[in-house]
């Protein structure tokens, strides 16, 4: 399968601040979630994809050209930046009008598009006439995504899309970016929030101080899931040996002893290897176990390890 | 529950070269459109109303207070308004032009659209200067309608010369104006250098290094009313080089703009980092 976006050894600095770090990845077609905490990248990235920046060392090809100052590509792009801010003193059908123009729509092509737009994102037909400086936070994510949509791109790029909707609103925009991709539309959306995505995108890419933790399908990254440290709480008759023993055995890379409540929590090396020898040595000890728990092995949890 | 991950079964390009490519005249349209709802729009009026209106009261008060009618009429348009006046008002209005959408956060939306940087910055230029053309009119006529009503005479002859001067003072300052909102976010300082620098101190040496100064050009062309040649010690000597220069200047200005923002990045995010 074709990649949508291809990034080589990809660097972003500013001055002597770090945006991007060294990346490369791959991004599939159809829906893809960029994830990571504030500060991780994300808009930097996007800014490359979309044309805004310049990479400092490496590439990045989207739809197998390079972005920049690239207006061919740039017809087949729709992005939608993070911030609220949009023309305050315009009414979204000028503004949608315009920006039709800009992007080569015939007149009579954008008339019709304008209204069936609006309509897509949901904005209430009372607030067309009015000025966009008065808008509310989820009526301006409306519009702003109405304009990424407004000259059907390939591919869109939404930057935290989400933002300032109510719940309501969120599963709108979810329901739109699914058909879209069952329309062909490939769609790479970043968010801070990976509940937001998780159920959305099929791959993703986790971002944090401008590296990539994590990419691939969640499937693949599940997978890959194996090889990272985990967190165990082992609930036991003598807590005490039981982490001696494991100790001995070089699995651990830290524990924490609670005797009173007989808890023995345990950080493992690596997951493969422990479960391995686990049941083993838990035998040789004669320890009591009454009840065990992972405490960290979905995509959520890793990214809260990463972004903690 | 969440409803499950989309698996996508498209192909990369679903209807490649599907994209749109507009014309100069669809995206100098689409700029305009832009331009023309956002800058006389109701809640800007105010924002026009100061800059037409203080440069008329300031002549009627010139013209009340005033020994010399005639002398102090002129070169409060002259020298006040037309020299320093619109220079200033350019800086302020076209050193922004993408600076402030860049404060604004609303260059994005226009930078991802597909025309190439350069014809962006040429095509936004235009639609400003057009903005910017209409109030200056406005301004102009206002001023010399001060100076008729009060009976200074030459006025009606004057205002031919003072109007098309106008124009081209504002295309001139503009674009250079423009080029020092893209050389440094601190464009004021930047032109009131120049200005301190350029048209005030080179200007005034007399040898050929004064060709340097655009408002010694514009004075050289404003020589040609009689009236003002009579009051003040101004030649039309240099109106050729004049004529040449300050068309020439222009185009140069917005040469360097559009190189300089097709090679360097605009964006809210590159602001903050650096």
């Amino acid at each position: 399968m074709n990649a949508i976006i291809q990034a080589r050894e990809l660097s972003r600095w500013y001055g002597i601040v770090m945006g991007l770090n060294n990346i490369s990845f791959e991004v599939p077609p159809g829906l893809t979630g960029l994830v990571g905490p504030n500060g991780a990248g994300k808009s930097t990235l996007l800014q490359i994809v979309t044309g805004q920046l310049q990479p400092s060392s490496g590439t990045l090809t989207v739809l197998g050209e390079r972005p920049w100052n690239n207006p061919r590509l740039l017809g087949r792009i729709g992005f939608c930046p993070e911030h609220e801010a949009i023309p305050a003193d315009l009414r979204p059908g000028d503004w949608l009008r315009a920006l039709g123009l800009i992007s080569g729509l015939s007149p009579a092509e954008i008339e019709r598009r304008v209204e069936a737009t609006l309509e897509r994102v949901k904005l209430d037909r009372a607030h067309w006439g009015r000025l966009m400086g008065g808008y509310s936070k989820g009526m301006r994510q409306r519009v702003k995504l109405a304009q990424a949509l407004l000259h059907e791109p390939e591919l869109l790029v939404l930057d935290e899309p989400m933002n300032g909707l109510d719940p309501l609103g969120r599963q709108e925009t979810a329901r739109l970016l699914r058909d879209l991709a069952g329309q062909g539309v490939h769609v790479l959306i970043s968010s801070h929030i990976l509940a937001e995505l998780e159920p959305l995108c099929e791959s993703i890419l986790l971002l944090n101080w401008g590296r990539i933790v994590a990419s691939g399908s969640q499937e693949q990254i599940r997978a890959n899931l194996k090889h990272w440290p985990e967190a165990l709480r082992v609930r036991c008759s003598d807590p005490a040996r039981l982490a001696r023993i494991l100790v001995e055995d070089d699995l651990l890379l830290g524990f924490d002893l609670e005797p009173e409540s007989g808890v023995l929590s345990l950080r493992v090396r690596e997951a493969e290897a422990f479960y391995e020898r686990w049941a083993g040595r838990l035998l040789e000890s004669g320890v009591a176990v009454y009840e065990i728990r992972r405490l960290d092995r979905s995509l959520r949890d890793l990214y809260d390890k990463v972004t903690a | 529950m969440s409803a499950p991950a989309v698996t996508h079964r498209g192909s990369p390009s679903p209807t490649p070269g599907a994209a749109f490519r507009p014309t100069v005249l669809a995206t100098l349209s689409g700029l305009w459109l832009l331009t023309w709802k956002s800058r006389f729009s109701f809640r800007q009026w105010p924002a026009i109303a100061g800059a037409i209106l203080p440069a008329s009261l300031l002549a009627l008060l010139v013209l009340r207070t005033g020994t010399n009618e005639a002398y102090d009429y002129f070169y409060w348009l002259t020298t006040a308004y037309l020299l320093l006046g619109v220079p200033l008002y350019c800086l302020a209005v076209f050193g922004g032009l993408v600076r402030d959408e860049l404060q604004s956060n609303t260059l994005s939306f226009l930078m991802t659209r597909p025309m190439s940087r350069a014809r962006f910055l040429l095509l936004r230029f235009v639609c400003q200067l057009a903005w910017v053309q209409v109030v200056g009119l406005a301004a102009g006529l206002l001023l010399l309608g001060t100076g008729f009503g009060c009976g200074v005479p030459g006025v009606a002859r004057f205002a031919g010369l003072f109007l098309s001067l106008q124009a081209v003072a504002l295309a001139v300052f503009g674009a250079l104006a423009n080029l020092f909102g893209l050389v440094h976010r601190r464009y004021l300082v930047l032109g009131t250098i120049y200005g301190l620098v350029v048209e005030v101190g080179i200007g005034q040496i007399p040898t050929n290094i004064n060709t340097l100064a655009m408002t010694r050009h514009l004075r050289s062309l404003l020589a040609y009313d009689h009236e003002l040649a009579r009051i003040f010690p101004w030649t039309t000597e240099a109106a050729g080089t004049a004529l040449l220069v300050l068309p020439a200047a222009a185009l140069v200005f917005l040469a360097l703009s559009a190189a300089l923002f097709t090679l360097r990045e605009y964006t809210a995010t590159g602001e903050t980092m650096q």
